[in-house]
């Protein structure tokens, strides 16, 4: 009886499991990024990007891998309609494949649609089982997400999919824009303090001319962009630059690409990035430095009066990698000179970034986290509402900088020429 | 089959009580309790268990002072007519748990796996493979669960791991969360999912020893109730308070969250395995704890022939919620009756054994 029972089992398990509505490979079509866009009458633009298996077969294999070389390993195509789930059905009405949402990279949002909000957009995305947390949301920097998609030509990678895993895996290597996971853009529109952020994605439309978003900081020679400032020639025009804010579901800001950096220190996410600074010595030569955080910011809150009290201590080591002066920065009395400009400059950009942040009412490094500490339950801190109280925080800035190496040169020599 | 089910050990025991005491976890019981308790909610789990470790010691030192099993030992304390109320009241109790498990299990199955699959053949195949497991026997069960312990352990310990980078300890604050008390009484009332720990006293005589099942309650409820504890701790830490109350499957959440590169990511399918296993291994735990319930009063030869009788009720009461949130629903409603399940079985018996003692003193 056992032995029957077992085969029975056995048989049962070999021919049903994994059998009830599978589908083949060759009957799923992969959406690898989503664009949604404002359209008239409440309606959405949703523009998807597709896999195409064979072509993607081809990039992958090589000149041995059988593949259409030349052909793009991508389509798109753009749906209106008035909901996701919607233009999801109006995609399977054209394509000859059932629609396939669990390998999407990134959600793109236009900025039109950012700023009347996203709530109806987002909600959704975690709710149904195809779409993850782990996916990328960017907004279109003054354009729209289905133009970003259809002009994005990347020029190295040739899959779409992996430039995007590329650049997001990069982002720490500049910090001219942050790595923003559905996850962390969803979680701050619902919880007591923190505000949504996004990656700011653009053409660049100056024609190869800087066009800087923002003045220079006092001693400071690096220009702070968004897309369309970039002075970019060729290549992709395609850009992932600077962030977006939010407060609750709405875009209500940017951050320049200088001001990223500001925001990334913040959150202790900053891993890397080269300074330009004038030389402290000879103002018309320049000083750059590799620069990294220290260690984690040390941020404490306090309620003063009603007010939050909030005190930030950035701690930066950096490499000097170019001296073009000439001056003996490495030796210890002119080091100390670099480490205050230094450390002036990003004292002053933290607080800019900081008064922009209180000005539109936008916390995306989530400072409000840190007065949550002040108080013993979940109630109390919500009637403090600290989103509205953000704006009047008195926040103070302290920064250090150590210089730490000087790069392969541990002197440097003047250059010959006449007197 | 005999309900007499054979000889076991701590091993056993440890197997079958942490089986039967974690399933919750991956269902919606941790969204839940943040629902109710806010930041704190992390500790509930661990005072559950303090607070059932005491009854479970209570009912041992009474099993300490009489031969037999839960029945034998009731029948003598309570009278016949008091120990087949008992026995009917927790055989209802692990036939309602049993319910609550297989519906929602099976939905989750549906929500995460397989979409398109109609309900029935999933229910089905749960609740026979429930069935084939109890016809191996318990003894069978146990070393099963025993056996598949580690890869629960390392499971859940990978994916807690893995989300590390999702981690923030402010979501943790403010600490005390709806209060201390509130958190107590949570705590409270979340007794009765240790429940599952009486089937040691109803298999008292297999154990050998009162010393073995207490030691087999330690282990195998405060290793349950420690990885309980951590996935609730660990899910706060990434989803934070907010989010984390709108989950309908928060260890499914925590496992589709994993990124740690574009090769390290989209692992939820392997976890899926690990829960319906252990899903599975509960059902089954709660189908052979109701059976034996009822078969001592009834003093039956064989449990063989009450299995596909009882596995129908259990399936027929399972589908009676029309939706997934009446199922929730219901089983937060079970939580009470559990709980009284937990404590007052044990205290009526220690207070029964009390009395007795007293009154046959000169």
């Amino acid at each position: 009886m056992i032995r029957l029972t077992a085969l029975v089992c056995l048989l049962a398990a070999l021919l049903t499991l994994g059998c009830n509505g599978s589908h083949e490979t060759d009957e799923v079509s992969f959406v690898i990024t989503i664009g949604v866009d404002a359209a008239p009458d409440g309606q959405l633009n949703v523009t998807y990007r597709l896999s195409k298996p064979a072509m993607v077969r081809g990039e992958a294999g090589g000149e041995g891998g059988g593949g259409k070389s030349g052909a793009e390993p991508s389509t798109i195509i753009t749906i209106t309609a008035p909901s996701l789930a919607v233009a999801r059905d109006l995609l399977n009405a054209q394509v000859a494949r059932v629609p396939n949402l669990s390998h999407v990279k990134v959600i793109v949002i236009g900025e039109e649609l950012a700023r009347r909000g996203v709530g109806e957009v987002v909600g959704p995305l975690l709710r149904f089982r195809e779409f993850r947390g782990s996916m990328f949301v960017h907004v279109a920097d003054n354009t729209t997400a289905e133009k970003v998609i259809r002009t994005n030509r990347p020029v190295i990678e040739s899959l779409p999919a992996r430039w995007v895993e590329g650049m997001m895996a990069s982002a720490g290597e500049t910090g001219y824009y942050p790595r923003a996971f559905l996850h962390d853009f969803y979680m701050p529109m619902k919880a007591g303090s923190g505000s949504p952020y996004a990656v700011m994605t653009g053409l660049s439309s100056s024609g190869g001319e800087a066009r800087p978003a923002a003045g220079q900081t006092a001693g400071e020679k690096t220009d702070e962009f968004l897309s369309g400032g970039v002075p970019v020639r060729s290549g992709n025009p395609v850009l992932l630059i600077g962030t977006a804010l939010f407060r609750g579901d709405k875009m209500v800001g940017k951050l320049t690409s200088e001001e990223t950096r500001m925001f990334l220190i913040l959150t202790g996410e900053f891993r890397r990035g080269f300074l330009t600074i004038q030389d402290p010595l000879q103002p018309a030569s320049v000083v750059d430095i590799h620069l990294r955080l220290g260690r984690k910011p040390k941020i404490a809150a306090t309620v003063a009066d009603g007010r939050p009290v909030i005190d930030i201590d950035v701690m930066l080591e950096g490499e000097i990698s170019a001296i073009s002066s000439g001056v003996n920065y490495e030796a210890r009395a002119y080091n100390q000179l670099l480490e205050e400009q230094i450390s002036a400059i990003i004292r002053q950009d933290l607080e800019k970034t900081i008064r922009y942040m209180q000005q539109v009412g936008s916390d995306p490094a989530n400072l409000g986290k840190y007065v949550r500490t002040q108080f013993r339950t979940y109630g109390e801190y919500r009637d403090f509402d600290f989103e509205s109280r953000f704006p009047s925080a008195v926040v103070n800035v302290k920064v250090t900088t150590q210089i730490r190496r000087t790069g392969l040169m541990r002197i440097t020599s003047p250059i010959r020429g006449p007197e | 089959m005999s309900y007499q089910p054979g000889r076991m050990g701590i091993a056993e025991g440890i197997g079958l009580t942490f089986m039967v005491m974690l399933p919750r976890v991956f269902l919606t019981s941790p969204a839940d309790t943040i629902a109710a308790i806010r930041n704190i909610a992390w500790l509930a789990p661990l005072l559950n268990w303090l607070i059932a470790l005491p009854m479970f010691y209570l009912l041992a030192w009474v099993m300490a002072r009489h031969r037999g099993d839960l029945y034998a030992v009731s029948e003598r304390l309570l009278g016949r007519a008091g120990a087949w109320l008992l026995a009917i009241f927790y055989a209802t109790l692990f036939i309602l748990d049993a319910a609550a498990l297989l519906r929602q299990f099976a939905e989750n199955t549906l929500l995460t796996a397989l979409p398109a699959t109609e309900f029935r053949i999933v229910i089905f195949w749960y609740i026979l493979f429930a069935v084939v497991l109890v016809y191996f026997g318990i003894e069978g069960i146990a070393r099963a669960c025993y056996l598949l312990m580690p890869f629960v352990v390392g499971g859940v310990a990978a994916v807690i791991l893995l989300l590390t980078p999702f981690y923030d300890a402010y979501h943790l604050v403010p600490w005390q969360g709806t209060g201390l008390l509130s958190a107590f009484q949570r705590g409270l009332a979340l007794v009765g999912i240790n429940i599952g720990g009486l089937l040691l006293f109803v298999l008292a005589p297999q154990f050998q020893s009162p010393a073995t099942l207490r030691t087999a309650l330690v282990y195998g409820g405060g290793l349950s109730a420690v990885l309980r504890t951590l996935v609730i701790l660990c899910f706060i830490l990434a989803f934070g308070v907010a989010q984390g109350m709108e989950k309908t499957l928060p260890f499914f959440e925590m496992s589709r969250l994993v990124y740690l590169s574009r090769y390290i990511q989209r692992i939820e399918a392997l976890f899926i395995v690990l829960w319906v296993i252990t899903g599975l291994l509960a059902i089954a735990i709660n189908l052979y704890a109701a059976l034996q319930l009822i078969a001592r009063p009834l003093n039956l030869p064989s449990l063989r022939p009450l299995v596909p009788v009882i596995a129908i009720v259990i399936v027929n009461i399972a589908v009676i919620p029309p939706d997934l949130n009446t199922v929730v629903e219901a089983g937060n409603n079970l939580d009470p009756l559990l709980s009284a399940g937990m404590i007052g079985g044990p205290l009526l018996l220690a207070v029964a054994e009390f009395v007795k003692r007293r009154r046959k003193r000169p």
